[in-house]
């Protein structure tokens, strides 16, 4: 009986790993780079330098937009965290402005002045495909994100089963003994952050879990906008008066707004009909200010300052969200938790890679002729070394990119990352032509030389490189080289080792032929 | 400085633990340990854990320092695999 659930949970976790697994590892891999996505955006922009300001920055934002929207429905305004340094602004223009006022958006530093920093989307992008992919509608993206984060618990759940061996063997990891090294492997970093996958997975399926499920908000509100009212407070749009009246001064806002949560910063910034007596101006607490994703907020009258209304999550339900959100993106995390959080994501996706490939390695040795496998191994087999050399590589060249693209060109950002998916399908193409050992060796070698050509090609194109910002004492440019050698080391080793196993493949077909005789 | 702390006890706890299974004591102590001795190694590594624990939550709160120990608990089980590993290494040569 119990055997008879081992092998049945060992069925499951076995397929439901593999059939999403390349899908799971883009979104670890990417996912994990996403905890420091403000980081990646600072090192993609190297002309931005110098600490953040979250006043200093609203006001030059209202200078800004003064300037360019006056008239606007409204503005939007994302001030920067302590990690990152720009501020991000939107404004709706008005209702009856010319079609020609086309841009909405802009990017500005700290003093309100546009950024002439070379166009990018940074770590944003990473933190977007990591949930939306590319190429592809939003919505379907995130059906087979929500799927595979399904099957990855399921897989995760059904793998204590299968692994019976994982607490027994805690702390057994042996280098060089083909199939048994991958099991170890896949069971150590399985295991050992356990309850970060649990956690990641699951809250992970909660940050989208309303559009996965919406018929619990549909069975209760007339529709999306009572719900989101019920949740958020009212909304109503306010017309133009049409009488004039000038913008209260932000910074005292803030600071009472600060004082009102606990010394929270303000993160977001709306206003609603600019420079008119009717304006408001709403402030909401910064992401990265306390676990909850869903922080408070407050309205003041944008001409006199008087305070106008106050928001905050309530109710067991709308806060569950709220800190699980939090806790799968790690907004509230310092420097030291981030790590943390960073490297359990690493573990995660070693996880899902070895797991990957030690689906072939167990059926390497039962296929009945190893020097011809049938199609579906050849699939899964080449299947890996695009999904897991491949998207390293993609992601190196992405980096590369950056540095690399001229400054002018058109469409800028969106070519950085055409760079990475070619570079990806590269890889892919590679993978089907060549020898599947050799492909892995040349994939993972490649991998490994475009990460540690970053921080050179860095060091050539801007005056940020590694010395120098070790001497600046510049750690985000300090640690990101350091990483991306790091991993450019770990791929060439691990490169290095698939070759030393090719060199002796006598003994792993004798090993293999021995298997077959004796089952 | 407190991740520092809760780093080094739970890399010992591990260590401890490890002196408590069979599998690692010949690499570790040279000679496979008596059941006393091994269910007093298990005890010490899971009080360890435990003063980790205690200390994260006192300095950083229930919740914040249970997440942070998670963590910290996961890196210091990846370098006690490490230390086992490399150590386990050199003895068979």
């Amino acid at each position: 009986m119990k055997d008879g659930l081992r092998q049945s949970m060992a069925l499951l976790h076995t397929w439901t790993g593999l059939l999403l697994g390349w899908l799971l590892f883009a979104m670890f891999a990417t996912g994990t780079a996403a905890y420091f996505q403000d980081e990646i955006t600072r090192w993609m922009q190297p002309e931005v330098a110098g600490p953040s300001d979250p006043v200093a920055s609203a006001q030059g934002a209202v200078r800004y937009l003064q300037r360019v929207a006056p008239d606007a429905q409204s503005w939007y305004i994302t001030l920067p965290n302590a990690r990152g340094a720009t501020t991000q602004v939107y404004w709706q223009p008005a209702a009856d402005a010319p079609p020609a006022t086309r841009e909405t958006a802009a990017i500005l530093d700290r003093d309100g002045r546009e950024m002439t920093a070379r166009a990018t989307q940074g770590g944003y992008f990473l933190y977007r495909f990591h949930f939306d992919l590319h190429y592809m509608p939003v919505m379907w993206a995130r059906y087979l994100v929500g799927v595979a984060a399904m099957f990855m618990l399921v897989a995760i759940l059904s793998g204590i089963i299968t692994h019976k061996k994982i607490f027994a063997d805690f702390f057994m990891l042996r280098f060089g003994k083909g199939q048994r090294s991958w099991l170890d492997a896949h069971n150590v970093t399985a295991v050992m952050a356990l309850p970060f996958h649990l956690m990641i997975t699951f809250t992970g399926l909660v940050t989208l879990a309303s559009m996965y499920m919406p018929w619990g908000i549909a069975a209760n509100y007339a529709n999306e906008t009572a719900y989101s009212e019920a949740l958020f407070g009212p909304y109503a749009t306010v017309a133009r008066s049409g009488k004039g009246a000038p913008l209260a001064d932000l910074a005292p806002l803030m600071r009472r707004a600060s004082a009102d949560w606990g010394g929270k910063d303000t993160g977001i910034v709306v206003f609603t009909n600019p420079g008119d007596a009717t304006a408001t101006i709403a402030l909401s607490r910064a992401a990265g200010e306390a676990f909850g994703s869903r922080g408070e907020s407050v309205t003041f009258n944008a001409a006199t300052g008087a305070l106008q209304g106050e928001h905050r999550t309530t109710g067991a339900g709308p806060v569950t969200e709220s800190v699980m959100i939090g806790l799968h993106s790690g907004r509230y995390a310092k420097w030291g938790l981030r790590w943390l959080y960073f490297l359990s994501g690493l573990g995660g996706t070693i996880m899902v890679g070895s797991g990957l490939v030690l689906w072939t390695v167990k059926r390497r040795a039962r296929l009945p002729d190893p020097q011809r496998p049938h199609f579906g191994f050849r699939l899964v087999e080449r299947l890996n070394i695009t999904a897991i050399a491949g998207l390293a590589t993609g992601l190196a060249i992405y980096f590369l990119a950056n540095r690399l693209l001229p400054l002018g060109m058109a469409d800028r950002a969106e070519r950085e990352i055409d760079c990475l998916f070619l570079a990806w399908a590269g890889v892919g193409l590679w993978a089907l032509v060549r020898p599947p050992l050799r492909a892995w060796i040349e994939s993972l070698a490649l991998a490994g030389l475009c990460f540690a050509a970053v921080p050179l090609v860095n060091a050539l194109t801007t005056s940020r490189g590694l010395a120098r910002s070790l001497i600046a004492g510049d750690w985000t440019f300090v640690s990101f080289d350091v990483v991306m050698l790091a991993l450019g080391a770990a791929f060439l080793v691990t490169a290095g080792k698939v070759a030393q196993r090719k060199a002796r493949p006598d003994a792993q077909m004798r090993r293999a032929g021995a298997r077959t005789v004796r089952s | 400085m407190i991740h520092l702390g809760v780093l080094v006890l739970a890399l010992g706890a591990f260590v401890a633990l490890a002196f408590g299974m069979k599998r690692h004591q010949r690499d570790l102590a040279g000679r496979p340990l008596g059941p006393a001795a091994s269910r007093l190694a298990t005890t010490i590594g899971w009080l360890l854990l435990a003063l980790a624990w205690a200390l994260e939550v006192a300095v950083l709160g229930p919740a914040l320092g249970t997440i942070a120990w998670i963590g910290e608990i996961s890196v210091a089980a990846w370098l006690a695999v490490g230390a086992i590993t490399w150590r386990a290494a050199r003895k068979g040569r």
